[in-house]
């Protein structure tokens, strides 16, 4: 352990000082240093995160009255109007099932992806290019985008089906296959994600383990269940908490299909916070909402962190 | 070296000045802002736009144009103006908005500009009335109205005359006509009846024409009252023409008002509802191109067999609201009145099939010759029965369009979404 390094200058200029002496002529003590260098993050941090979680928190204790949206009162009323809002326990169990099936399906295509994309082929570039455009793409225009090609009478989708004879589907308008739609753009979007991320885990695994594996005979099946998967197993975390977050905060693809005649099916929580906030201008419901939202994340982080942090030690 | 010293100095100096100058007159002309949708037809807008910058040179018009459905823009507005945000000087917003815009205080009063409430009723005296009631909230006018509008039933006039039909005057003789003209022409891309049930601003008129047609009231002794055989009428009007006659495909279920246009404008609907701005589009004056030029009649909206309903049209329109945290109110007030004045109306209505707000401009020649329909449908016009004016409006008509989305699409039933619709209405709606 290296001592840490004292100041050389004289003790009497050092010890007894004020800050601001010691400032100007260079001889702040590393604490001291460190805090100062950390301040202006720290005030960042503080102004873009802290301050507008706090002021959710305070804007849910704004009680707007239903029928006269002027009238405005302060208290916990917000709080009860949740636990017995069956549109936000709809909104919260469709988030959570659509959660479960987007990440399943992401990870079924994503590690795949990324085991192609790891292959010491010419194309590999072209893969890792190909992988990367899905998740490049705003998700705003990834929505409406496949939106336009959901749509009954000009998409491109169902175009390719009734030339090859089906039967049309009308993708957004009947509830079950607008959750079709949605899971399918979801999967194509953050399977890329997911995959890239895995990708990262498969390089650093070393090859001399896979050749050393095949030389005493394993299959390739084999070295991938008993190699390469326990071996991705931090990567797969990452990828797994990062996904589901964002799968629980779904907003733009969701809003975009809705805007294009999807039913209310696919009405996630993030789609309601928006309709409470933007189009009621009900601030204080919309953040209370926003507050469920938030407090579902916190539980599913710490599950995560609870069963999958130990095992990787 | 001298002289490329005295060469560089003056190149600089000349630059500085030019740039200096240069800022100086950006400085005095005032720029203001409008905001409206893009189906607004910015094409004719920007000239009557330019016309204004040359009748006042210190002022400069920028247009910002929105989403194409009423309730994307009222989203955008929501955002912009609860921000407190004075980028917007000028909004256009549907007839609809006002009522609650007014209660958030984003709109600026307008009685002062126009010179005092003896002036101002000088002034409003040439409009339509209907307009003129969803902008005078406490007895003070807080927009302009820009264009007034109904929903019409357009019709393929040559279809109708191969067949020999005569215009339907009920729901009932639309459907079996829509009925006869599918199935003689026998193709695949015709609908028969067009309508909106995406869960778009527009899908409440969907709702509340059939169910005002068949004698209902949103409210009646104070109370809602929805869930009633008008109701039930109106809803299943649209759920048997897409499951029972199939004269309307399902797609109607994400159809917004200018696919609507677009279907019938390339000859792919027989029947079609729709507001008076598709008429300019179908006779050619549109960006796109139009296969029925001369081909569509406009009637009035069909009552039930049996029913006498005093009217079954939706008032709609679209007002410009000048937004109280504009840095230059003066200057589009002046904006406001000349779009509002009868040279810019008239023009609006010719090019673009807009119904005036302007009495007078319904006996004007040249826009009768643009729009021949004016004439009879005049009283209809004037008729149109206006929506729930409330500051509570967004939950009024979130609750409306989304379960005639359902049903359309065959989520619900048609109970289950007047079940709902009542519940959900009763509190919100007094």
């Amino acid at each position: 352990m290296r001592q840490p390094e004292l100041s050389t200058a004289p003790r009497s200029q050092t010890r007894g000082a004020t800050f601001l002496a010691r400032f100007v002529s260079g001889n702040l003590r590393d604490s001291e240093l460190a805090i100062l260098l950390l301040a202006p993050s720290v005030v960042l941090l503080v102004g873009i995160m802290l301050y507008p979680m706090l002021n959710v928190f305070l804007m849910s204790l704004r009680v707007q009255n239903t029928l006269e949206p002027s009238m405005v009162t302060t208290g916990f009323e917000n709080f009860s109007r949740l636990l017995a809002d069956k549109r936000f326990l709809d909104a919260f169990t469709r988030t959570i099932w659509f959660g479960f099936l987007t990440v399943t399906g992401s990870f079924l295509i994503g590690l795949p992806l990324a085991l192609l994309a790891n292959l010491e082929t010419g194309w590999r570039w072209l893969v890792r290019v190909a992988l990367l455009l899905p998740w490049a793409m705003p998700q705003i225009i990834t929505g409406t985008m496949f939106a336009w090609m959901f749509n009954s009478q000009y998409g491109v989708f169902n175009d390719i089906l009734v030339r090859l004879g089906f039967e049309r589907i009308y993708w957004l308008i009947r509830p079950d296959s607008a959750t079709v739609a949605f899971v399918l753009t979801v999967i194509w979007k953050t399977s890329s994600f997911v995959a890239l991320i895995l990708l990262g885990g498969l390089q650093s695994i070393p090859l001399e383990l896979s050749e050393a594996a095949q030389v005493d005979g394993a299959t390739s099946t084999q070295v991938f269940w008993r190699i390469t998967l326990p071996l991705l197993r931090p990567a797969i975390a990452v990828a797994l908490i990062f996904r589901t977050l964002s799968a629980l905060q779904v907003f733009d693809i969701p809003y975009a299909f809705m805007s294009a005649g999807a039913s209310q099916s696919l009405e996630t929580l993030g789609v309601y916070v928006q309709k409470q906030t933007v189009e009621f201008t009900d601030f204080g419901y919309g953040s209370t909402v926003s507050l469920g939202l938030f407090a579902l994340s916190l539980v599913i982080t710490v599950i995560y962190l609870r069963f999958i942090r130990p095992e990787e030690s | 070296m001298k002289a490329k010293n005295i060469a560089t100095l003056a190149a600089f100096g000349l630059a500085a000045g030019a740039l200096v100058l240069s800022a100086a007159t950006a400085q005095s002309k005032t720029t203001i802002t409008v905001f409206f949708g893009s189906t607004f037809r910015p094409d004719l807008m920007r000239p009557i736009f330019d016309r204004f910058e040359k009748a006042n040179p210190d002022i400069e018009v920028k247009q910002e144009l929105g989403g194409a459905t009423s309730e994307l823009q009222n989203q955008y507005l929501t955002t912009v103006l609860s921000a407190k945000d004075s980028s917007l000087d000028a909004f256009l917003i549907d007839v609809i908005r006002p009522a609650q815009f007014q209660s958030q205080g984003w709109l600026e009063p307008l009685d002062k500009y126009l010179g005092g409430s003896a002036k101002t009723q000088e002034f409003l005296s040439g409009y339509l009335p209907g307009p003129i009631n969803a902008d005078k909230i406490n007895s003070q006018i807080w927009a302009l109205p820009a264009s007034t509008d109904t929903q019409f039933l357009y019709y393929r006039k040559d279809l109708l005359a191969k067949y020999n039909l005569k215009v339907p005057k009920t729901w009932e003789e639309v459907i079996s006509q829509a009925q006869t003209v599918t199935k003689g022409e026998n193709n695949p891309q015709l609908q028969g009846l067009n309508f909106q049930g995406a869960p778009i601003e527009g899908a409440v008129c969907t709702f509340l024409q059939p169910f005002w047609a068949a004698g209902g009231e949103l409210l009646q002794n104070g109370k809602v009252n929805v869930n009633t055989e008008a109701g039930r009428k109106a809803l299943n009007l649209w759920v048997g023409a897409i499951n029972t006659s199939k004269v309307s495909p399902l797609s109607m279920a994400e159809t917004r008002t200018d696919d609507s246009r677009k279907i019938m404008q390339a000859g792919n609907a027989v029947f079609g509802l729709n507001w008076s701005y598709a008429w300019a589009h179908f006779q050619g004056n549109s960006p796109d191109p139009t296969k029925v030029k001369g081909l569509i009649g406009v009637a009035k909206l069909p009552n039930f067999a049996g029913i006498n309903a005093s009217s079954a049209n939706c008032q709609g329109g679209w007002q410009w609201g000048l937004s109280s945290f504009s840095k230059n109110k003066e200057a589009t007030f002046k904006l406001l009145k000349f779009m509002s004045s009868s040279d810019a109306q008239a023009e609006l209505s010719i090019k673009g099939g807009f119904l005036p707000v302007r009495k007078a401009l319904y006996n004007n020649s040249a826009v009768l010759k643009a729009n021949p329909h004016y004439t009879q449908l005049y009283p209809v016009i004037l008729r149109a029965k206006p929506r729930p004016v409330t500051a509570n409006y967004p939950k009024v008509s979130e609750i409306i369009r989304t379960n005639v989305n359902a049903v359309v699409s065959g989520a619900k039933t048609t109970d289950q979404a007047l079940k709902d619709m009542q519940a959900g209405l009763e509190g919100v709606l007094k």
